[in-house]
């Protein structure tokens, strides 16, 4: 056994779980801060409060214990919908979005295990669509990002939109470095086999495919780069920490990769031709959405 | 203002198309209501006897096609009430479906006048008689329906437990010793002595061991298996039994081998790593490392692995010419047939340890609350007394601190036998039957490795008992139809005969 998988057993139950997975969360969360400054902190405590206050009245609402956070997937889902919201947002839309996640995609399904949504992109995916205006990053700090740039490029080619102040050295600026700290968080979770690696590596199979087959050198029509899109927006906290939920997430090998290569392309389709910069939240809610249906297909059939 | 009217056009639209369909949908039911009924109806035992509260069979069906609960008919039992479910396609109506207890009539010879009364009045023809004698009721044919109990003129019909519910009764030692019987002692007098010492088989299983030694000598088995290595990794008895009393156990496996036969080729299986040294036997005997993985003591996987033959699920391994004593067992033949001794008491791991204790000692007693070890016991209940197949006791509580499934599949790869006990525990929560769980070998593999901390294997033992109570029921239900309409062609055949013969009085009386 390599000594490093030692070094980091794997967790024995599923409080245990998610807390390995909020450790994987942290470096993304410092990168965050540090890119974003300290607004992103205080999303986080907001939407950490308003997780356990809600969580808790749900659970006294089911006559269960109220106890904040027994339930260790809720500041997961607290801490993805904090990271999701750009720093320029009021604070209460992300209350509002943790309220849609914990109360409606969670509980109203029955409550962990049962919800047909994840969560935290029902709650962001809600509060984007309702208050499209607050989410986006346009301000004085770090003005329009490198996808919004792509989406409303008009007739420049990507080496004329990669000179602008939104581009990093490989992504987008800013959001390459919260990227690079995702893909470190998920491979510390491949590593202790709480995530399988099948998922993200279709994901990001899925956005780099069509990014391969479309890319034309960088003319005005082009989508941009695989790495363009692996180190841009949501990709690699989709991809590890998102369309990896088990419970939302099919079971068989085979429609894991049909899972995470739809994921993907959906979020690449999005990206280059749709009206919103970013994808990942409406990606993985269909590709939840087809869950059970690619489920169905290995279910047992009473007599 | 174009995007909102655009909207409630769509809304409009697709309202109009969902009205559509559901007056569609509507007139498609009524067409199929009748054909539906009869469906039903053909489920149903057509027993008529009205214990549902409509005055037959085919009014039951009616009603419950209008929306009556579908768990009504008593003698059909769940296992109809099921086939109606998924006639009708009604979903979440497992609440519907209650533990019947299953029941069957029983005439109460003393008081019985020998009326034969009940026998018309039983919709099954299960009574089985002659009027002015005695008439006694076929229990596995009797649906329960209690028809005939009105129809009794002195009241000796009484409603009792059906036999499949009842749990055989212990095998109660004698309380003397037996004579030793030396070498000499032929198979049949070894066998003998293996049924007056009471010994059943004691890795769990507790079935006769006298008689599975006699069907492997009818099926002609020629290899025969010592089982030292253990299903549950906490239970070491065996293992104790086998380092301690290894010459007694090879001796014992001996005795089961000169019962079979010189061909036999014999084998005890020990854990992976174990170092004994074995004594020198006047058989041929190999002494074999199981080098499997857990559950390694499992009998299909160890005949599989020693024997290289499969097992067919629901088989038993002498149906392949392999016997399998465990070597708990074959220390109680040693007793009882060189020394005599009844099994009375075995060795059994409490909480680590390795005790003698007596058959009958409360579990509560001992200060344990769980028979068998982490992975593969259960809960025992506030009664439960060691018996012969009671090899650990433990304190371990899987399932006390369970969290929902998450469904992160962590069990699907541990099963040994390739089962999904993640749609295995969906099927238990939501009530619903599943048949694979009929494979299940209850290892405790997937208890092992859930995070969530569930109790699977106890879920899977209560998925079997459900899975079986239904099948039985179902087969009942099959085979009373079969009688209903066996015994109304017989009343046919017996008016039409009646018909023949007055007509044939009246031609007579024509005549003259």
């Amino acid at each position: 056994m390599p000594v490093l998988a030692t070094a980091f057993r794997r967790p024995t139950t599923t409080p245990a779980v998610m807390d390995r997975v909020l450790i994987a969360l942290a470096p993304a969360t410092l990168a965050s801060v540090w890119a974003f400054g300290p607004m992103v902190l205080a999303h986080c405590a907001v939407a950490l409060a308003a997780g356990a206050a809600l969580d808790s009245a749900c659970q006294w609402f089911r006559k269960r214990a109220p106890m904040p956070f027994v339930d260790r997937s809720v500041p997961v889902t607290c801490l993805l919908i904090a990271l999701a919201l750009p720093p320029t947002a009021p604070l209460w839309i992300g209350a509002l979005a943790v309220g849609i996640a914990i109360v409606l995609a969670k509980e109203l399904y029955g409550g962990l295990g049962r919800n047909v949504f994840n969560p935290a992109m029902a709650g962001y995916a809600a509060v984007l669509v309702a208050y499209p205006q607050a989410l986006t990053y346009m301000d004085a700090i770090s003005g329009a990002t490198a996808l919004d740039a792509l989406t409303f490029r008009g007739a420049k080619t990507i080496e004329e939109v990669r000179s602008g102040a939104a581009f990093g050295v490989i992504g987008s600026a800013r959001f390459e470095l919260v990227n690079a700290a995702a893909l470190l968080g998920g491979l510390y979770l491949l590593l202790i086999r709480v995530v399988h690696w099948r998922i993200p590596v279709a994901v990001l199979l899925g956005i780099a495919l069509p990014a391969v087959v479309f890319y034309d050198g960088g003319s005005s029509a082009s989508l941009g780069s695989p790495s363009f899109h692996w180190f841009a927006g949501a990709t690699m906290l989709g991809a590890f920490f998102i369309a990896t939920d088990p419970v939302t997430a099919p079971r068989a090998a085979l429609d894991q990769w049909l899972f995470g290569l739809g994921i993907g392309a959906v979020v690449f389709a999005i990206r280059s031709v749709g009206s919103h910069p970013d994808g990942v939240a409406f990606a993985v809610l269909l590709g939840n959405l087809a869950t059970p249906l690619l489920d169905h297909r290995h279910a047992h059939r009473p007599a | 203002m174009t995007a909102a009217l655009g909207l409630g056009a769509v809304a409009v639209v697709v309202g109009l198309l969902l009205m559509a369909a559901r007056w569609a949908l509507a007139a498609r039911k009524e067409a199929t209501a009748t054909v539906l009924v009869d469906a039903i109806d053909a489920v149903l035992p057509q027993s008529q006897c009205a214990q549902c509260g409509y005055p037959g069979c085919r009014p039951y069906a009616e009603a419950v096609t209008a929306g009556e609960k579908l768990d009504r008919c008593m003698p059909g039992g769940p296992g109809t009430a099921e086939k109606i479910k998924q006639l009708l396609g009604r979903e979440a109506e497992s609440a519907d479906l209650p533990e019947v207890s299953e029941q069957v009539a029983h005439i109460v010879e003393a008081d019985c006048v020998g009326c034969a009364l009940c026998m018309e009045a039983c919709p099954v023809d299960a009574i089985a008689g002659a009027p002015s004698y005695l008439h006694a009721v076929i229990a596995n044919q009797c649906t329960g329906c209690e028809l005939c109990v009105p129809a009794c003129p002195v009241d000796c019909i009484a409603m009792i437990e059906s036999a499949a519910e009842r749990t055989p009764t212990a095998i109660v030692a004698g309380a003397s010793d037996l004579l030793p019987l030396d070498e000499r002692a032929s198979a049949e007098a070894v066998l003998e002595r293996i049924e007056a010492a009471g010994i059943v088989g004691m890795g769990g299983g507790g079935y006769p061991t006298a008689q599975k030694i006699r069907e492997a000598m009818a099926g002609n088995a020629d290899v025969l298996i010592g089982n030292g290595v253990a299903c549950e990794p906490g239970a070491s008895s065996d293992l104790v039994l086998l380092r301690d009393h290894l010459d007694a156990v090879v001796a014992g496996l001996g005795m089961v081998a000169g019962c079979l036969g010189d061909d036999v080729q014999t084998m005890l299986a020990v854990p992976r790593g174990s170092d004994f040294a074995v004594p020198s036997s006047d058989f041929a005997l190999r002494v074999v490392e199981a080098d499997i993985d857990h559950p390694s003591g499992e009998e299909r996987r160890l005949v599989a692995h020693l024997a290289e033959r499969r097992v067919p699920a629901g088989a038993y391994p002498t149906d392949v010419g392999v016997l399998v004593l465990n070597v708990a067992t074959l220390f109680a033949i040693f007793e009882a047939v060189r020394l005599g001794k009844r099994l009375r008491r075995r060795l059994v791991t409490v909480a680590g340890a390795n005790r003698w204790i007596e058959f009958g000692t409360p579990v509560a007693e001992l200060d344990q609350t769980r028979i068998g070890g982490r992975l593969t016991g259960w809960p025992a209940a506030s009664d439960a007394v060691v018996d012969a197949t009671t090899f650990c006791l433990s304190n371990n509580a899987a399932g006390s601190s369970a969290m929902p499934c998450i469904q992160c599949g962590w069990c699907e790869p541990a099963c040994p036998e390739g089962l999904s006990p993640q749609a295995l525990h969906s099927a238990f929560e939501t009530g619903a039957l599943d048949e694979t769980v009929g494979e299940c070998i209850e290892c405790g593999a997937c208890t092992a490795v859930c995070p969530s901390s569930l109790d699977l294997v106890n879920e899977f033992r209560a998925l079997k008992e459900r899975t079986q109570r239904q099948q039985r029921s179902q087969s009942l239900a099959q085979e009373s139809r079969r009688r209903v309409n066996a015994k109304s062609e017989r009343l046919a055949r017996q008016a039409r005969l009646r018909d023949e013969q007055r007509d044939a009085r009246l031609n007579v009386a024509h005549r003259w």
